[in-house]
């Protein structure tokens, strides 16, 4: 899946950490581990364990060498996470595709929909001469009017953003001046695609992943993907050693195969991530490509959406948290729910399942959370013989705990997520 | 005018005048070295209508290096906006000595994304090796929850959005949190300042990243109704209407624009103060 100097320099990042003198972060966490040399048995990495960390305990480089602090924006309700970035490049830098597609063809009116780029635009008009101008995507009637003004030829920005551009735009015929667009942000949905595939017609879409955890651009497509006009990556092996896994942990490799994005950071980055899991699903579509890129064609199919997780002596599953819920219709109003699902560290560094049931509550009946708690563990079946409470007893989990959120909240879709 | 100030003025207008990628300044005429102060009034005025008629298209302005800024601090102001070009490697040097003063840890900027300000500011804060974070100005609980976790201590935003940020800091209990804020206001007569936590020092733009005049703390402790003139200018009043001029080779050099129809300039402690009290 990764070519052997990828895995190699995943190691020489793992070493990299433990060395540190910036940051204790992986000694810590690691501080139970016996061996390193059986990649698959080093402990993944969460989101929750860096929020739970400070910002300046997670630093590798000096302070003053960190260019930009970028928050993720806290939408999904999982709260937010500050992450560095740096503007450092691998000593065997590649550009990514769209940056040559760019320069073969001359362009240098870019715009924007993302504030990060203020960190680029010094870096991208030394190396490209691309200038950008910034567009707002809570404003799209200002964002066409700049749009108007400046007939760019390049779009960077999160597919939906695009998309409502189109609309707001007064001169449709400036959009047939665009002649790139790359996507970074989010998944672009087939419709999105097809939709500004038909308005940027003359635009080569590129389709890129990159997230304010990764700090930089890891996967794009190839030569190949954009001939077919693809919403496909590869991962990119100057930046990234990268897996797959299902439920379990296991790694999967064969086409067809879907299961968690997990990455291991190889390029400079302020904060190395080793094995983190990224909470994006992703597809295994081709397990090679005519491109010179030696890591698979992969679909990132957007975020995990789990109905089940296996834990210690069985599984949560959602079906089975529905019914426990249904059985207290007397106390939840609407009967929706989150299922927010951590693993916590005991005292002596074993990793314990704490679940959390985010319920929206009906003030007018008296609920104590305590004893609701306690009751749902005693009910909640992980195996068919074997409840919550059972695995607590026996110190396998963290007591389950019960979250009220007001009456009015929005739950969303019920679901298991794992932080 | 001193001395210095003609040989800056005359340099810029030789550069204008015979520019070739531009004709926004074709009138004006020949000068002689020397003869500047003389024949100053004979340069034509600019206003903001001229700027906007000739930015209809774009390839007109001289530099090549530049991005663009946008004139309107508005969004809504649809009818009046037309772009700028400010030069690539453009030094905010008031915002800069702010930086260079005590170390804010991470400089913040919150200030609207249409304002194009992010580039300049990343770059200013990264030469004095401070990070930074730009955030939006649409999501105040987030910017609080990052000013917390960095403990950041310079905030540059606009008065409206400060006050949001005091409120939910001082909500939470992080009232004295940031120690310095670095207000962007539009020239025209002082807005009302809000309480804030630490100093506070306004700069005043003609265009959003195009700043004319600060006011430090200490001149707005004594209600100075005013600024000091960026040195970047030269300004003259006359008959109550002000105009500035460039006196660095910005990427559209200001020649006698007229940036207000009732301003007056005093002198505070040695220092030249303009007063706005009609923007143009």
């Amino acid at each position: 899946m990764n070519p052997p100097e990828a895995q190699k320099e995943a190691l020489a990042v793992l070493n990299g950490v433990l060395e540190s003198n910036y940051s204790n972060f992986y000694r810590k966490k690691y501080k139970h581990c016996t061996k390193f040399d059986d990649w698959v048995s080093i402990p993944f990495l969460t989101r929750s364990e860096m929020q739970r960390t400070s910002f300046f305990d997670r630093l590798f480089i000096p302070l003053g060498d960190m260019d930009m602090v970028r928050p993720t924006s806290g939408t999904s309700g999982r709260g937010i996470l500050l992450m560095p970035k740096w503007g450092k490049k691998p000593q065997s830098y590649k550009p990514p595709l769209h940056v040559k597609y760019i320069k073969q063809k001359s362009l240098n009116r870019a715009v924007t929909f993302s504030g990060a780029h203020s960190y680029y635009a010094n870096d991208v008009r030394n190396r490209l001469g691309i200038d950008y101008l910034y567009l707002d995507p809570g404003d799209m009637q200002t964002s066409a009017r700049l749009f108007n003004l400046y007939k760019p030829e390049i779009i960077y920005g999160f597919p939906y953003a695009i998309a409502s551009l189109v609309s707001s735009l007064s001169e449709k015929s400036l959009a047939q001046k665009v002649q790139a667009i790359i996507f970074f942000g989010e998944r672009c949905s087939d419709t999105q695609w097809r939709f500004i595939q038909k308005y940027f017609a003359n635009a080569v879409i590129f389709s890129e992943y990159a997230s304010i955890e990764t700090q930089a651009t890891i996967a794009g497509p190839c030569t190949e993907i954009v001939r077919k006009k693809e919403k496909y990556v590869h991962p990119l092996p100057d930046y990234v050693f990268f897996e797959i896994i299902d439920s379990s942990g296991e790694t999967l490799t064969k086409e067809g195969a879907s299961g968690e994005l997990v990455i291991t950071t190889i390029s400079p980055v302020v904060f190395p991530l080793i094995r983190y899991r990224t909470g994006d699903s992703a597809t295994i579509i081709y397990s090679s490509c005519p491109c010179s890129i030696k890591t698979p064609v992969i679909s990132i199919d957007g975020r995990i959406e789990i109905d089940r997780l296996r834990i210690p002596g069985g599984e949560l599953n959602l079906a089975e948290i529905e019914r426990v819920v249904s059985q207290c219709q007397e106390y939840v109003t609407g009967g929706d729910f989150l299922v927010q699902y951590i693993e916590i560290k005991d005292r002596y560094g074993v990793l314990k399942p704490k679940v959390t049931i985010e319920l929206s509550w009906n003030k007018k009946k008296k609920a104590d959370s305590t004893v609701l708690a306690k009751i749902f563990a005693q009910t909640l079946r992980v195996a068919p013989q074997y409840t919550y409470a059972d695995g607590v007893r026996e110190g396998k989990y963290e007591p389950l705990t019960i979250q009220f959120l007001p009456q009015d909240t929005n739950m969303g879709k019920r679901r298991i997520i794992r932080n | 005018m001193s001395p210095d100030t003609q040989k800056k003025i005359y340099s810029i207008l030789q550069f204008v005048r015979n520019n070739k990628h531009s004709s926004l300044y074709k009138n004006i005429p020949k000068i002689k070295k020397g003869g500047l102060e003389l024949m100053f009034n004979r340069i034509p005025r600019t206003t903001i209508n001229n700027l906007q008629e000739y930015s209809k298209n774009l390839f007109h302005y001289p530099e090549k290096d530049i991005r663009y800024l946008v004139s309107e601090f508005d969004p809504n102001n649809l009818k009046s906006l037309f772009l700028l070009p400010q030069r690539v490697d453009y030094e905010w040097s008031l915002l800069k000595e702010e930086v260079e003063k005590k170390d804010p840890i991470v400089a913040i900027l919150v200030v609207p994304t249409f304002w194009q300000m992010g580039p300049m500011f990343y770059r200013t804060c990264r030469k004095s090796k401070i990070p930074v974070s730009v955030l939006s100005h649409r999501n105040l609980p987030l910017t609080v929850q990052v000013i917390k976790e960095i403990k950041a201590r310079l905030v540059v935003t606009t008065p409206d959005i400060a006050i949001g940020i005091q409120k939910m800091l001082s909500d939470e209990g992080y009232e004295n949190q940031v120690k310095r804020w670095h207000l962007i206001v539009p020239v025209g007569p002082l807005p009302r300042i809000p309480w804030l936590s630490g100093e506070i020092n306004i700069e005043f733009h003609i265009f959003p990243g195009i700043p004319v005049g600060y006011l430090p703390y200490k001149f707005l402790k004594e209600k100075i109704n005013g600024f000091l003139p960026n040195p970047e200018y030269f300004f003259e009043i006359e008959n109550s209407t002000c105009f500035i001029t460039s006196l660095i080779s910005h990427a559209l050099p200001l020649i006698r624009l007229q940036i207000s129809k009732k301003a007056k300039k005093n002198i505070h402690k040695g220092k030249e103060i303009i007063t706005i009290y009609e923007p143009a």
